[in-house]
Formats: structure tokens, C-alpha cells, sequence
């Protein structure tokens, strides 16, 4: 359990300090935030996560971000599955939802889920404001969180001499 | 320049990936299987193992035990690997379609090797009990069994007694009379100086009078045999009244063919539907009717289901070939089988579900089990054609009582049964030819020396064909049995029965009057000799007073003349 914590506080750490440009930190939040808010079993939660890990996006903010937005998640299905519902019982949307449920590989995707598709949407509809307040927010405090953490010990000893050395230098 | 702090979190989460699903994948399958397996099924489903690839969608599982719920100890099926390639572009589409699975070493009615019970099983129709009605009125009517109390001996005893006893007391008075005589014959002999005309007179008187009592006993001798003949008449009607009540007792009542054939075949019948129901109960419960339409619920949201979904069902095995053995009968019997249609949305897939059984021996049966649960009202119907099947020793009846046991022999069993909704008809049809019979009667029946008496009766029957007539519903289901099997026992059961009454009847009548004439001898005996003694008696006296009359009558006129007449004897001493 210790071990897992620690990792957890690693990676938190590493999101900050580590050489990544702030850009790819907030890139890996928002990633993380829409494959965190919506549920795992489809192949829609899948896709994101392998972009998530896929693409230059820090990867330890991301997976942060997915683990705290699953929380979210969590607490958001009602209106999920309300958002999910309006949009897949429109009717004028039937002839769509048809359409696209009879391609191949697009029933794993769980769109046909009220929460599932709500998530989604969700997810995107927060994508900018978590890209952008992620980035001003770190532009703004990266620098002073970093000193701060690196005045404890315990930062020093979660990051490593690499990290540390890295960060110095830079 | 390779970014190794980018490459190497990646690289190692892709293996992790790659690497659980290589080692995941088949547990996985294994316990999603086992799961949905249990829950579709309502059965017991244990895999040893499963190999599962992805590319292509392939899935083989081994070591496959189906057992009842309620008696996991007994295997339903089992199979030693199925395997079956999926459909890619199905799969692609959320469907899983088998297009032909492979079933080898199936094996039906083996011993479960886990002992887990998932829920309640299934509680199959019980067997009615068979009686014939005919056979305990046989039984009562066997003449050891009806404890008959005759009237005849008794009243023959109850004549000698009080005859005895009439001529015990005629002997005692003829006794005392005989005591009295001897005392006048004494007191007659007492010399006397001068004769006394006055004792001569008493003596007359008191002979008379002895003379008198002796005639009365005389009198009521002669009419003892009348009121002995009027015993023996009231004898004779009593011995009338013991003889029909022989016969009123001793007889049965007509044999009904048709209860005959419900007493012989009913247990066998009734076990062949109680069977057939539990398949067809089995059928319903494991594959019940599936509601279309309903949004399928999760634990995050609902599924909306559009057409393009709607149109196939999501689980579809188009067709199965199978090859095992199944335990019938005590043996192991090889069997080909195909089943075709398995769907978990039957009314999507719009045809039945179909298991055909080929048994690969010289009976050649065949099975056509066809599960519909296309429309709103689910059918099933069992056809079964076996033209050659080897039975064991059967037991018609009740051994108890009375059986008819069949030798092993041919049998052609087909049976044709369909329950829609609720409602069960259908046939059994089984005709066994070349039979050999032999009969079992209880003890209390007359035993061996009955059974003896049948074997000759039943040795020319050879040939039984027995329909049975389902109908009602397959909760409340009712049966006809039709055979002229009961005709044809009728015909050779009830001559020896009767015989059988008939004989005992002759025997408890020859019994009886030997006893009654044993009796009335003793008892014309006793009478003959006791009259005989009575009258000898009587008779001795009778001299005895005679002689002492005519002494009295020899001296009279000499009193007379020494009294001047003034004092005579008795009239009755001239007689």
C-alpha cells in the first residue's frame, strides 16, 4: 500500500517537474479527464487511453488525471445518462444511430450507452476549459510549486537524483 | 536520438498490456463462459480449461461438465473439447456467431467430479400406484383368508349335549324306580302269621303306581326319536346355510381388461412420461422464453437497442456436430449428434432449436429434440424412434401380488410428444414381439402352484403392444393407456383364479360335509344307544313289576275272602 502511495506521489511530482513542457502536461490532463469520466468496459474508453499513451502527452499527468476523473465520472452519470438518453432517443437522430451501430467494430465502441455517449460528450465539452485552465494554471505555478516541493525532503527522495540533477541543470 | 524517458513508460505498459491479455485471456474466457454458461443454462457448467486466440477468433474448451442443479453429482453432459471458430465480421459487429462448433468425447450420465449446487432442480411428476382391485378380492376370497365360522358342527354338538343329558335323567328316574320295585318286592316277601288283607291292598296300590311312572317313561322314550328328527332337520337346514355361504363367499367378480392392463403396464407407462416430462420440463426451464424489447440494464446507464442491433440475435451457434457416448440402461452407447440454431434471442434468429441424437449401434434410435421459442407461446417436441432396442427384464405389475416378468427381448419404442404452451399431447408407442413370459404370484395368491398354472395360460402370448395417449398440460398431464395386453391376460389370469376358487370351494364343501356326517354318525350312534339302554332298563323293571304284580294277584282272592269283600285290589294290578 506504501509502495503504491509513494507512486502515486511520484508521478504527481514527476508531472511537475519533470522536463515535459507544460503543453504536454495539460495535453495529458485533459486526455485523462475524458477517458477518466467515462466508463472502462468499451472500446470508446479504450481508444482514448491508447491516445492517452500514444501520443507526447505526459503520460504520469494523464493517468493522474484519469484516475481523479473517474471520480468525477462517477458523480456526473446522472446527467450522463440524461445528456446519453435525449441523444440516442431522438427520433430524428434514429436513422443515425442505425447507421452507425451497423459498422463494423462501432458496437464495442458502448455508444448506445446513455452514459457511455453522455460521458463523451462530457468528456469533450470539458476538453478545452481543462486544456486551458491546466496550462495557465502550470505556466503560473509550476515554477513555485516545484521550489516548494524540492525544499522537502521527501520530494527530493520521491524524485531521485536524476530528476533532481535534471531539474537543477534546467 | 531515441527519447528514452518517453519510449521506456510506454514500452512497458504496452508489454504489461500484451502481457496480461496473453495470460488473462483465457481465464478470462474461462470464467465469463462458466458464468454466462450457469445463468443461460440454469445448470451446473464446469470447464477444465479454454484456449482462446484473437486472431482468429477462436475458442476451445476442455474438460466441459453440465450437471442438473439439483443433483450435481450426475453429469447431464459432459465433453472432453468443444472448439469453434467465431464469426470476425460478427465479432466485429458485437455478435458472436459459431458457425459450426466441434464436440468431441460427449458423455451423458457420468459422476460430477465437484459437488457444487447452484439452485433449486427440477421435481419430476410422481408415479401413480397401480392396484387392482380384482386381486385383494381374490385374495380375500381365498378360503384361508375369510376366517369362516359355520353354524353346523355346533349345532350338531349342541344336540348331542342335550340329548345326552335327556337320557342321563331318564336313566336316573329309571334308576330310582328300579329302587322302589326292589323295595316292594322285598316287603312282598316278609313272612306274616295271619296274612293282612290291609298291607296286601297297599302293596297292590304302591305296584300300580311304580307301574304307572314306568309307563310315562316309557311313553316319553318313544317320542325322543320325533324331536331327534327334528333336530336333525334343523341340522340339515343349518348344513344348507353353511354351504351357501361357501359359495356366496367363495367367488369373484368379473375381470376388467382395461384394469388389468393399467395394473400390468401403468408403473412402466407412467415411469416412460414422468421421464418424458422431465425432459420436456428440463427443455422449459433451460430455455425459457426470451421478452424481447426490454432495454438491458447495467450498472452504468441503459443499453438503447437499435434496429441494426435488433435484427440478429447477439449470441448465435449456427450448428454443433458431436460425438460421444451416452450411459443408457446400464451401457455405453456411441451417439452422433448435431444441434443447430442455439441462440440466446430465438425470436431474432426466428428458428428453433434443434438436437438430433443418432445412437451408432444395431438399435439404431433416434432422437429429434426441437426447442421453438420463435413466437410468444414456446413449443417443444420430443420425437424418438428406436425400431430395435434391447431391453432388460421387465416387470409388469407387482410382485407382491402378481407380475408378469418379460425376458430380455426386442422392443420398437417411438414416442411423439409436443407441449405448446402448456398444453401436452402425444404418443408412446412400444410393441415387443417374440416375448417370453413368466408369471409371479404372492404367497398369499396361491404362490408357485398359481404361477405354475399361469405359465401354461400365458406360453402362446408373445406379442404386446402398448399406446399411451398424452393429453392435458404438462403440469396437470393425463394419460390412456391402450393394450390388449389386459385382454389377453384376462382371458388366461381369470379361468385359473376361478378354477383356483372353484377347487377350494369343492374341497372347503367336501371338508365340511365329511365333517358333518362324522358328526351325525357319533351322534345316531350316542342316540341308538342311549334309547337302547334306556328301554332295556325300562324293561327289566317292567318284568321285575310285572312278576310282583301277578303275586299280588295270586293271593287276592284269599284276602278278599278273609276281609268279606270289603277290601279289594287295585284294577290295574288284573293288567
Amino acid at each position: 500500500m506504501s509502495s503504491l502511495i509513494l507512486g502515486k506521489l511520484r508521478q504527481c511530482s514527476r508531472s511537475l517537474l519533470a522536463g515535459d513542457s507544460s503543453r504536454q502536461v495539460a495535453f495529458g490532463i485533459t486526455l485523462g479527464a475524458m477517458a477518466g469520466i467515462m466508463p472502462k468496459d468499451n472500446l470508446t474508453a479504450t481508444l482514448l487511453t491508447m491516445t492517452l499513451l500514444g501520443t507526447r502527452c505526459n503520460l504520469a499527468a494523464g493517468l493522474v488525471s484519469m484516475g481523479l476523473f473517474s471520480i468525477v465520472g462517477q458523480l456526473a452519470d446522472p446527467l450522463s445518462h440524461q445528456l446519453g438518453l435525449l441523444l440516442l432517443t431522438a427520433p430524428t437522430l434514429n436513422p443515425f444511430w442505425n447507421g452507425l451501430f451497423s459498422v463494423p467494430l462501432l458496437p464495442w465502441t458502448g455508444l448506445n450507452n446513455t452514459v457511455v455517449l453522455g460521458s463523451l460528450l462530457v468528456g469533450c465539452a470539458l476538453a478545452c476549459p481543462v486544456f486551458y485552465v491546466s496550462l495557465v494554471l502550470l505556466d503560473r505555478y509550476r515554477t513555485i510549486i516545484a521550489q516548494k516541493l524540492l525544499e522537502y525532503r521527501v520530494a527530493r527522495l520521491l524524485l531521485g537524483a536524476d530528476v533532481l540533477n535534471t531539474w537543477v541543470k534546467a | 536520438m531515441i527519447r528514452w524517458s518517453y519510449v521506456l513508460p510506454r514500452l512497458a505498459v504496452g508489454i504489461g498490456v500484451l502481457s496480461a491479455m496473453a495470460l488473462a485471456v483465457d481465464p478470462a474466457a474461462r470464467r465469463l463462459i462458466t458464468h454466462f454458461g450457469r445463468s443461460v443454462l440454469r445448470a451446473q457448467l464446469d470447464l477444465e480449461r479454454i484456449n482462446a486466440s484473437l486472431l482468429p477468433p477462436r475458442l476451445t474448451a476442455y474438460g466441459v461438465q453440465l450437471a442438473k442443479q439439483d443433483d450435481a453429482a450426475r453429469n447431464l453432459v459432459e465433453a472432453k473439447r468443444i472448439g469453434g471458430e467465431l464469426d470476425l465480421l460478427s465479432l466485429m459487429k458485437k455478435k458472436v456467431v459459431v458457425n459450426k462448433l466441434f464436440i468431441d468425447g460427449v458423455r451423458i450420465g457420468e459422476a460430477h467430479e465437484t459437488s457444487q449446487t447452484v439452485g433449486p432442480g427440477i421435481e419430476l411428476p410422481k408415479i401413480p400406484n397401480f392396484e387392482l382391485a380384482w386381486l385383494d378380492d381374490a385374495e380375500a376370497a381365498f378360503h384361508h383368508n375369510l376366517n369362516l365360522d359355520f353354524e353346523t358342527p355346533a349345532l350338531i354338538r349342541h344336540s348331542a349335549r342335550k340329548w345326552k343329558r335327556t337320557y342321563s335323567q331318564m336313566q336316573s328316574q329309571t334308576k330310582r324306580l328300579q329302587t322302589a320295585a326292589k323295595g316292594l318286592v322285598l316287603e312282598s316277601e316278609l313272612p306274616t302269621t295271619p296274612p293282612s288283607a290291609r298291607r296286601y291292598a297297599e302293596l297292590a296300590s304302591e305296584v300300580g303306581r311304580v307301574r304307572l311312572q314306568l309307563k310315562s317313561l316309557q311313553e316319553e322314550l318313544a317320542q325322543i326319536p320325533d324331536a331327534v328328527n327334528i333336530d336333525r332337520s334343523a341340522i340339515d337346514a343349518a348344513r344348507k346355510r353353511d354351504l351357501e355361504q361357501i359359495r356366496s363367499r367363495l367367488q369373484l367378480t368379473a375381470l376388467d381388461a382395461k384394469s388389468l392392463t393399467e395394473f400390468f403396464l401403468g408403473t412402466e407407462q407412467s415411469q416412460m412420461l414422468s421421464s418424458l416430462l422431465g425432459w420436456l420440463e428440463w427443455g422449459r426451464r433451460y430455455m425459457p422464453l426470451h421478452k424481447a424489447g426490454k432495454p438491458i440494464v447495467r450498472h452504468r446507464g441503459i443499453d438503447v437497442r437499435f434496429a441494426s442491433q435488433k435484427a440478429t440475435p447477439d449470441f448465435l451457434l449456427k450448428s454443433a456436430v458431436m460425438r460421444g457416448s451416452i450411459a443408457f440402461a446400464g451401457q455405453d452407447r456411441a451417439f452422433l449428434g448435431r444441434i443447430s440454431n442455439v441462440s440466446d434471442k430465438p425470436t431474432r434468429h426466428t428458428q428453433p432449436t434443434i438436437l438430433l441424437l443418432k445412437l451408432v449401434d444395431d438399435s439404431n434410435v433416434m432422437v429429434k429434440f426441437t426447442l421453438d421459442r420463435t413466437s410468444d407461446v414456446p413449443r417443444e417436441r420430443i420425437l424418438v424412434n428406436a425400431p430395435a432396442w434391447q431391453t432388460k427384464t421387465r416387470t409388469f405389475g407387482n410382485p407382491d401380488k402378481l407380475a408378469i416378468i418379460a425376458a430380455p427381448s426386442k422392443l420398437h419404442f417411438w414416442l411423439d410428444a409436443e407441449v405448446k404452451g402448456s398444453e401436452l399431447q402425444g404418443t408412446i408407442i412400444t410393441r415387443a414381439q417374440d416375448l417370453v413370459l413368466s408369471p409371479m404370484v404372492g404367497s398369499r395368491l396361491g404362490g408357485s402352484r398359481i404361477a405354475e398354472q399361469l405359465q401354461q395360460a400365458v406360453r402362446d402370448l408373445h406379442e404386446v403392444e402398448t399406446r399411451l395417449v398424452l393429453s392435458g398440460s404438462i403440469d396437470n398431464p393425463q394419460f390412456r393407456i391402450e393394450s390388449d395386453f389386459g385382454r389377453q391376460l384376462d382371458t388366461v389370469i381369470a379361468p385359473v383364479f376361478h378354477n383356483e376358487i372353484e377347487r377350494q370351494r369343492n374341497e372347503l364343501v367336501a371338508d365340511l360335509t365329511a365333517e358333518i356326517q362324522e358328526s351325525l354318525a357319533d351322534f345316531d350312534q350316542q342316540i341308538r344307544q342311549s334309547q337302547m339302554q334306556t328301554h332295556e332298563a325300562i324293561m327289566v323293571q317292567e318284568q321285575l313289576l310285572a312278576g310282583l304284580n301277578r303275586r299280588v294277584i295270586q293271593q287276592s282272592p284269599a284276602i278278599s275272602n278273609l276281609t268279606g269283600g270289603r277290601i279289594s285290589l287295585p284294577k290295574s294290578l288284573g293288567r
